[in-house]
């Protein structure tokens, strides 16, 4: 054994920088990454977030268009994994709903995704069940099961759960009273949030009833969003920078723009990693070829 | 033969019921007719509230293997945890609601349990990815061939270009190129798969009506 670990030792040691380079312990990375990602989170840094993307923009003109008074529905549908990127965005809107006047009425199609409307309600409307326009011009549906099946069966009839999320009868609320058909064509926008698939909001909302969609979604899923990018969708939030830049363009920097700081620079440190670790690669490939000629 | 293990009762009434409600929802998108809008409606509800029984089925699986587990002595610890959490939420939920009329959206217990423990630790997991994700690209996302090469720059271009250091230090063309990238090139491949889903959607639900495909059922397809 003694033999052997000497061996090993002595290989070690013929270890080229490249090669060390290549095999660097993991810990050595999670650490950097703690550094480079709590740094600017506790010495905010002040990068500028540059220019707005036109996804944002295009959301945010949508929402800005909507008459006082429209009737604005939000899919949460996001779990604690989604909700450090989609969260800021929801509450970004809803700040810009809230001026506007318009009417929200909040769904989910998971568990989890219940507290974060409240949570939502409680920052940005100072309350949720207990506001005083609560049932006159907020209105929380709350979770129903069965994705896709459950919400085609609450958008053919807005009724179809009796009644909200903290048990108020939906028939006696002042909030559905003027709507004409008391289906999803009643909605005047639609935006979901999360990482699930951005698909089936136009799929199961904007097609069949024909309401204008957007989303707050993920960033791991924005790719998906693209394809129905500007003809079926206005626009969208792609992750924490969605969010950043929609609360830059209602003037109302938070969360999300805090945040900024820190995905620069765990951004920049993983390219700088990935073209450390290729430049160790190709020369170490280029040694070996030299070696062999 | 019994009637519950009967070819009618395996095989063709599930068959049956399946094509009736597929024929029946596709008409709802197509046809506005009271009677066929008004059962598509009651179909999609009924298959909800359906959805809302396998949740509680779920819950007697997971319960019965981990209590497997436990009383095999294999993971009793981890089994334990999660059979206590699970249960113990669940009858506290059942005796608010039934005792005290306090739905679990209102109890202050089950909001604890979320606030602290699930969404933390739903989080912290989920945070832990960034780490991992450094730690693999580092070690793994090498420039081998043309193919991964491109992979890596264009994934060094979109991960510069979506956060706000990248025009910072290369401008705005950086930019442009990027959201060339996800509008042109993504966009074309996207729609490639999205169209070769939508038809083997379609194909498969032909498959289904005719009783060709039968996995759903539980049995190999002929």
């Amino acid at each position: 054994m003694k033999g052997g670990g000497w061996a090993v030792q002595q290989s070690e040691n013929k270890k080229t920088l490249l090669q060390k380079l290549q095999e660097i312990d993991p810990k050595w990375i999670y650490l950097i990454q703690l550094i480079v990602i709590s740094y600017p989170l506790l010495y905010p840094l002040g990068l500028p977030l540059g220019t707005i993307s036109s996804e944002t923009r295009g959301l945010y003109g949508a929402i800005d268009a909507l008459p006082e008074g429209s009737i604005v529905f939000h899919a949460v549908c996001m779990g604690p994994a989604a909700a450090a990127e989609c969260q800021p965005s929801l509450e970004a809107i809803l700040k810009h709903d809230l001026e506007k006047g318009h009417k929200l009425i909040f769904y989910t199609d998971q568990a989890p995704g219940i507290p974060y409307i409240e949570q939502a309600m409680q920052n940005v409307l100072g309350a949720s069940k207990d506001h005083p326009d609560y049932g006159k011009l907020y209105v929380n549906i709350g979770y129903i099961p069965q994705t896709y099946t459950g919400f085609s069966a609450f958008a053919a009839d807005l009724f179809f759960t009796g009644s909200d999320v903290y048990g108020n009868d939906l028939r006696s609320m002042e909030f559905f009273k003027d709507l004409p058909t008391k289906t999803a064509s009643d909605f005047d926008f639609g935006i979901t949030y999360g990482s699930g698939n951005f698909q089936w909001i136009i799929t199961y909302l904007s097609d069949p009833w024909g309401v204008t969609c957007g989303g707050g979604i993920a960033a791991g899923i924005a790719a998906e969003a693209y394809p129905f990018y500007p003809q079926k969708t206005p626009g969208f939030l792609v992750g924490l920078r969605g969010g950043a830049e929609y609360e830059v363009l209602i003037g109302k920097p938070g969360y999300a723009a805090a945040g900024m700081d820190a995905q620069s620079l765990a951004h920049l440190s993983i390219i700088i990693m990935v073209l450390i670790g290729n430049v160790a690669f190709l020369l170490s490939k280029m040694q070996g070829g030299m070696q062999k000629t | 033969m019994s009637i519950i293990n009967s070819e009618l009762l395996r095989r063709y009434l599930p068959w049956g019921i399946a094509a009736f409600l597929i024929i029946l929802t596709m008409a709802d998108t197509v046809v506005i007719e009271p009677t066929i809008n008004s059962l598509a409606s009651s179909a999609l509800q009924s298959s909800t509230v359906v959805g809302a029984f396998v949740v509680i089925i779920s819950v007697l699986l997971i319960s019965r293997i981990h209590v497997r587990r436990v009383s095999r002595k294999r993971t009793v610890i981890e089994s334990s945890v999660l059979l206590i959490s699970m249960w113990g939420t669940l009858v506290w939920g059942f005796f608010r609601l039934f005792g005290a009329g306090v739905g679990p959206t209102s109890d202050t217990t089950i909001l604890n349990i979320f606030d602290m423990i699930v969404s933390p630790g739903d989080s912290t997991v989920f945070a832990i990815l960034a780490f991992f994700i450094a730690s693999a690209a580092y070690r793994a996302f090498r420039a081998r061939n043309l193919d991964s090469a491109i992979l890596l720059v264009v994934a060094i271009l979109c991960m510069l270009a979506k956060a706000p250091i990248g025009e910072t230090i290369f401008g705005l063309g950086i930019v442009k190129l990027t959201d060339f990238v996800l509008n042109v090139a993504n966009t074309a491949g996207r729609r490639v798969f999205l169209m070769a889903m939508i038809l083997a959607t379609i194909a498969l639900t032909i498959r289904i009506i005719l009783g060709y495909e039968r996995g759903w059922m539980g049995r190999a397809t002929e």
